[in-house]
């Protein structure tokens, strides 16, 4: 008993700290990347521009899984309990969210886009069914991106 | 149109409340809420186990029951010893009280389920009198008498089957390791019930309660030698030196005699505890 209490929280320790450092590197990539990338609109509109430029259009996505350390989810499994919102998780689904869109910008950037249209965003929990082993978000970002024609 | 993407601030959809403090305050929530249904699993057991009647008490401790112990002179005398005080005490006739000698150098004894009364040589080969020894076995019997073994036991069922609801452990019965050699764990409320009840009984016998008291005094050197003294409030017992002033009380009020003249123990006792 005493055993499993020292393990739990020696899993604490060790994911709030990994958890922490990982998490605030990512953040610091995101805002890089979304610096970088913020000439490149994106917008959920479906019609296409009336500015008289002929567009050869493709589809554009991003596509990433985020998992969540063991402190964040030990905190959710609290949440559950007491009810409320689930902050910890709050910090994995922005990351996922902006991750996806990053991925999909830099898809279209790539091949020279110059506007993403009708971006819609996709999630599903590839862990379902894996009891509580995992806890991971997936996040798709999807869009069809804007290629103006040299000619 | 002319599509653009502005910065947006930072920490719209992310809370700004540190995890750590979120979990201080989840932990400690979750740590008085189980505190709180373990104290109330607690009562409801120990107040539900009070309704058993004393007949299936019994049979609860025959499952216990160990072959029986010899005859021996030591044993026939502590018997007749506590048959008196149950007497004094008006005890039952339903409820039975059993002595067993456990010669062993603690010093120790402690009444369980059944009426059974366990006394161990150390604290034995301590006691000056036999009025010392009626207040010990009185206070032991008032536990029976009051029922506090099986309340004991029921609080420990309660509090150990919600432990089992919430870890999912049932791998120990709920009963558990609850033996006849099994110390309860009486609450202080149902010790200094047992210390006036039992110093009653002693009154009743002697007709005064001189070296009744002495009990008190070897507790109190027993646990000032014992390496670790725990404080009161960690020790479901009250301290000797608390107890010994709360019946000081109690005898002045009702204004009984501490009288010298003490009954001495039988000549060959100290040869009878080390014989068993």
């Amino acid at each position: 008993m005493i055993y499993q209490i020292i393990w739990v929280l020696a899993l604490l320790v060790v994911g709030y700290i990994i958890g922490t450092y990982l998490e605030r590197k990512h953040y610091r990539s995101i805002l890089k990347r979304e610096e970088a990338l913020r000439s490149l609109p994106v917008v959920a509109s479906k019609y296409l521009p009336e500015d008289g430029v002929s567009y050869q259009q493709t589809l554009v996505m991003g596509n990433v899984t985020i998992s969540v350390d063991y402190f964040k989810r030990f905190l959710a499994t609290l949440h559950n309990f007491f009810g409320g919102r689930v902050t910890s998780y709050e910090s994995l689904l922005d990351r996922a969210r902006r991750e996806a869109m990053l991925r999909m910008k830099s898809q279209a950037a790539s091949q020279q886009a110059s506007l993403v249209l009708n971006v819609k965003y996709e999630t599903a929990s590839i862990y379902k069914g894996s009891g509580s082993n995992i806890g991971s978000v997936e996040v798709l970002a999807y869009g069809t991106a804007l290629i103006p024609k040299s000619t | 149109m002319k599509y653009e993407t502005p910065k947006i601030p930072e920490g719209i959809n992310v809370s700004k409340t540190h995890p750590l403090k979120t979990f201080t305050v989840l932990i400690a929530g979750m740590l008085a809420v189980l505190l709180l249904s373990a104290w109330l699993l607690g009562l409801g057991g120990g107040y539900l186990a009070k309704k058993l009647p004393y007949s299936q008490e019994l049979r609860l401790a025959e499952t216990y029951q160990e072959v029986a112990a010899p005859q021996t002179e030591l044993l026939f005398y502590l018997q007749q010893l506590a048959d008196r005080v149950a007497a004094a005490m008006e005890l039952s006739d339903s409820m039975p009280v059993t002595i067993h000698y456990v010669s062993e150098p603690v010093d120790n004894a402690f009444a369980t389920i059944g009426g059974n009364i366990f006394l161990y040589k150390g604290l034995l080969q301590k006691l000056p009198s036999e009025n010392t020894l009626a207040m010990l076995i009185a206070h032991e019997i008032a536990h029976v008498a009051h029922r506090d073994p099986i309340v004991s036991v029921g609080q420990n069922a309660a509090i150990s089957m919600g432990m089992m609801v919430l870890l999912g452990n049932a791998d120990s019965g709920i009963l558990g390791s609850t033996g006849l050699y099994t110390q309860m764990n009486f609450s202080r409320d149902m010790e200094t019930a047992a210390d006036v009840r039992g110093l009653n009984a002693v009154q009743r016998i002697y007709g005064h309660v001189g070296g009744a008291l002495d009990l008190y005094k070897i507790l109190e050197s027993v646990s000032a030698d014992s390496s670790v003294s725990q404080p009161e409030f960690f020790s479901t017992h009250p301290q000797s030196s608390t107890r010994l002033d709360d019946l000081n009380n109690l005898i002045q009020k009702h204004s009984w005699q501490q009288s010298p003249d003490v009954k001495l123990l039988p000549d060959d006792f100290s040869a009878w505890l080390s014989e068993g």
